[in-house]
């Protein structure tokens, strides 16, 4: 019973390897097609390559996504695959890709292509390993184009990064990078973050909407404290009308009533 | 007074004050140019319409001859279509006015700067799926009312924020789902919410097909035309003008990075019918099928109650949705009483109470069950956004149909059947596929 164990896990290693080696051969493949001069003729390629990476991540079956990852990623990185081919194949790591893949998808992102960059950006947003952020985050460290550092932060607030806080609050002090910068603070949610927003609130629009985001989620984690005292700092302090109703709607329904303002206390003496 | 405090005014009310003033005073000669129908621009919503393509056509025509709304804006990142909407609407209220040209249309590039007016109560938005939550949630946060096309979101995330943002922000959110406030569809509904064909099992509809998302040679990008912006969010690809095209047979609608293709187009709406009529407003199916999986001849979506949707199986008479019950059948379609049939016949004439559109006008005698009624989408809107009720299409409602378009298109793409809480808002046992209920942003185009 133990060698026949034996010889079958051999038999399904080697299949394994067999099917690894098919899927490369399909890639390698299909990398021309996807680079056809003529546009039209890249689709049944694109369609392919995406079928494969669907199949490769169906559940219950994380070698096989791994190993396509792999294959994948070393094409993604290999400046003498087409660029065509290669946005197509991070477009689908974007998808499956896992931590098989950031190394490759972060060389791509700090690569010269433009248009690559932001493919391989998108993807180690949604990619789950924590290698990933750790590559959004030394991106962002060296970043000075506002519009790559508005991604970046979205990225990152995605991911709910606090350490990347203190980078992110920096985006508060520019007018381009503001709002994103609010939005992905708003995201991460920790006391490091609302408090950057509260020192931007009086600059900074978003930063009252991202402050009623922070809130709902310290409330959906459980933390009704934190987030009862922003919705109420919010329904005292806030200029608009209706960021102080958002706040009222959240201290309403976090289960206490707004305390009074100071003066209608005083009337009621 | 607040702006909005004046809407809570019923319009019988206003009409009765303004007759007993008139019978104590001597009308004017000369009608004051900037008076015309029963409200002076002051007293109406002020309303501004964002993405001036083929779908906002009729809304845009609705409003600018109701006397309800004063069209004070309108946006689109095409120059042509913004110069031709406020054309239209400044030659519009200028035939309407006594004296003088009416020159208070304001015509925008940027949404931003149109949401930005706190002279603005709410907006129409029109503009391609992927810009319909960023522009919404914005537009609420403004303090806005919005009246938004279908399929409400591009994502599940989405629909998610937009329902929560609608509650949050205190603001009366309508989706496009025009079918609900059309008699045969609700004839329908009514027949089955009052269980006259028994428990359904089986539900057919057809949504038909585009054609596939082709890849696109590059052409040069119109003089006037945004193309960047039109984008918004959604990965750059080359311009073509098939990719941009509003066209209710391809066009854009052909692209996943753009919407659900079919399944959002008209997954939109007739999901969202048999969702009222199954009373699953609040949550949705379990469990999703794409078409040609291990030999499924019609993508299916399937209840917890096992009740199964099929589309594109072929309905009876060519009406748009045919519900099977255990004991009988009813067929609907767009049109009036005439568009609902049932089996047995005698169904579809069951008195269901007098059609009344608040649960609390109907006869408490009344025993069955009370379905919303509104007979005019675009006017059942504005009675909301004057009432502060909710109207028959509210956010949420619009975010648990678009999430059956939404999941029905990702089990399509991956090609593999998806299991889903409704509760939890999640896809169960498969990452990958959990992917899909956001997508990445596109920078500077990040609101959400």
């Amino acid at each position: 019973m133990k060698r026949s164990l034996a010889i079958s896990a051999l038999g399904g290693m080697t299949l394994a390897a067999h099917a690894a080696g098919e899927e490369q051969a399909t890639v390698n493949d299909l990398i021309p097609k996807l680079a056809d001069e003529k546009v039209e003729n890249r689709y049944p390629a694109q369609m392919a390559l995406q079928d494969l990476a669907s199949n490769a991540s169906k559940p219950g079956n994380p070698a096989a996504r791994e190993a396509l990852g792999k294959t994948l990623a070393a094409k993604a990185a290999d400046p003498s695959v087409p660029q065509p081919a290669r946005v197509w194949i991070v477009r689908q790591l974007e998808n499956m890709g896992g931590a098989e893949a950031v190394e490759a998808l972060t060389k791509v992102m700090n690569g010269d292509d433009a248009e690559l960059r932001e493919c391989a950006r998108r993807a180690l947003e949604k990619n789950p390993a924590p290698a990933a952020t750790v590559s959004l985050r030394a991106a962002l460290e060296k970043a000075s184009d506002a519009t790559w550092k508005i991604g970046l932060m979205n990225s990152l607030g995605r991911r709910a990064d606090g350490q990347s806080v203190k980078l992110i609050a920096m985006g508060l002090g520019d007018a381009k990078t503001a709002p994103a910068a609010a939005l992905a603070l708003g995201n991460i949610a920790d006391s490091a973050s609302v408090e950057a927003l509260w020192s931007a609130l009086n600059k900074t629009p978003e930063a009252g909407d991202a402050l009623i985001n922070a809130a709902n989620q310290l409330r959906a984690k459980g933390d009704t404290a934190a987030a009862k005292a922003i919705y109420q700092r919010l329904a005292d302090q806030a200029k608009s009308k209706s960021l102080r109703a958002a706040a009222e709607f959240g201290l309403t329904n976090a289960g206490s009533a707004k305390a009074p303002a100071k003066s209608e206390s005083k009337s009621r003496r | 007074m607040r702006r909005k405090d004046r809407f809570l005014i019923s319009r019988r009310g206003f009409l009765k004050g303004a007759a007993a003033a008139g019978a104590a005073a001597a009308f004017p000669t000369i009608v004051p140019s900037s008076v015309f129908g029963q409200n002076a621009p002051s007293n109406r919503i002020a309303v501004g319409h964002i993405g001036m393509g083929l779908m906002m056509g009729s809304h845009f025509n609705k409003m600018l001859r109701s006397d309800d709304v004063q069209v004070v804006a309108v946006c689109d990142v095409d120059r042509g279509k913004l110069e031709k909407a406020k054309a239209t609407a400044e030659s519009n209220y200028a035939k309407r006015k006594d004296v003088g040209t009416y020159k208070g249309c304001a015509a925008y590039h940027e949404f931003e700067e149109l949401l930005a007016r706190d002279d603005i109560d709410a907006v129409f938005i029109a503009t391609p799926d992927h810009w319909h939550a960023p522009i919404s949630v914005m537009a609420m946060r403004h303090g806005k009312d919005v009246y938004v096309q279908k399929p409400m979101t591009l994502t599940i995330r989405e629909g998610r924020i937009m329902s929560d943002t609608a509650k949050q922000y205190g603001r009366i959110l309508q989706v496009g789902s025009q079918q609900r406030s059309e008699r045969g569809f609700r004839r329908a509904v009514q027949v089955v919410r009052n269980g006259l064909i028994g428990k359904v099992h089986t539900i057919y509809t057809s949504l038909g097909e585009f054609p596939p998302p082709q890849t696109l040679p590059e052409e040069p990008i119109p003089e006037g035309f945004d193309y960047d912006r039109w984008l918004g969010s959604t990965p750059w690809y080359p311009y073509n003008s098939m990719r941009v095209k509003g066209d209710y047979g391809g066009g854009w609608r052909c692209f996943w990075d753009y919407g659900a293709r079919k399944n959002g187009d008209w997954g939109a709406h007739h999901f969202d019918i048999i969702q009222w009529a199954l009373n699953m407003d609040h949550s949705g199916p379990v469990e999703f099928i794409p078409k040609g999986y291990e030999g499924t001849e019609c993508q299916t979506h399937i209840y917890a109650d096992g009740a199964k949707v099929l589309r594109n199986h072929p309905v009876k008479k060519n009406f748009m949705i045919q519900f099977i019950g255990e004991k009988g059948e009813v067929l609907c379609r767009r049109g009036g009483l005439e568009a609902c049939e049932t089996t047995p016949p005698e169904l579809k004439n069951t008195d269901f109470g007098p059609e009344k559109e608040t649960l609390s006008d109907v006869p408490p005698d009344f025993k069955g069950v009370w379905i919303y009624v509104s007979n005019q989408h675009e006017e059942n809107w504005l009675d909301c956004v004057k009432t502060r009720k909710a109207p028959i299409c509210p956010a949420e409602v619009g975010h648990r149909s678009a999430t059956i378009c939404h999941l029905n298109g990702i089990a399509e793409r991956l090609k593999r059947p998806l299991k889903w809480d409704p509760v939890k808002e999640e896809i169960v046992g498969d990452p990958e596929a959990g992917r899909w209920m956001d997508r990445p942003r596109r920078a500077p185009y990040i609101y959400i």
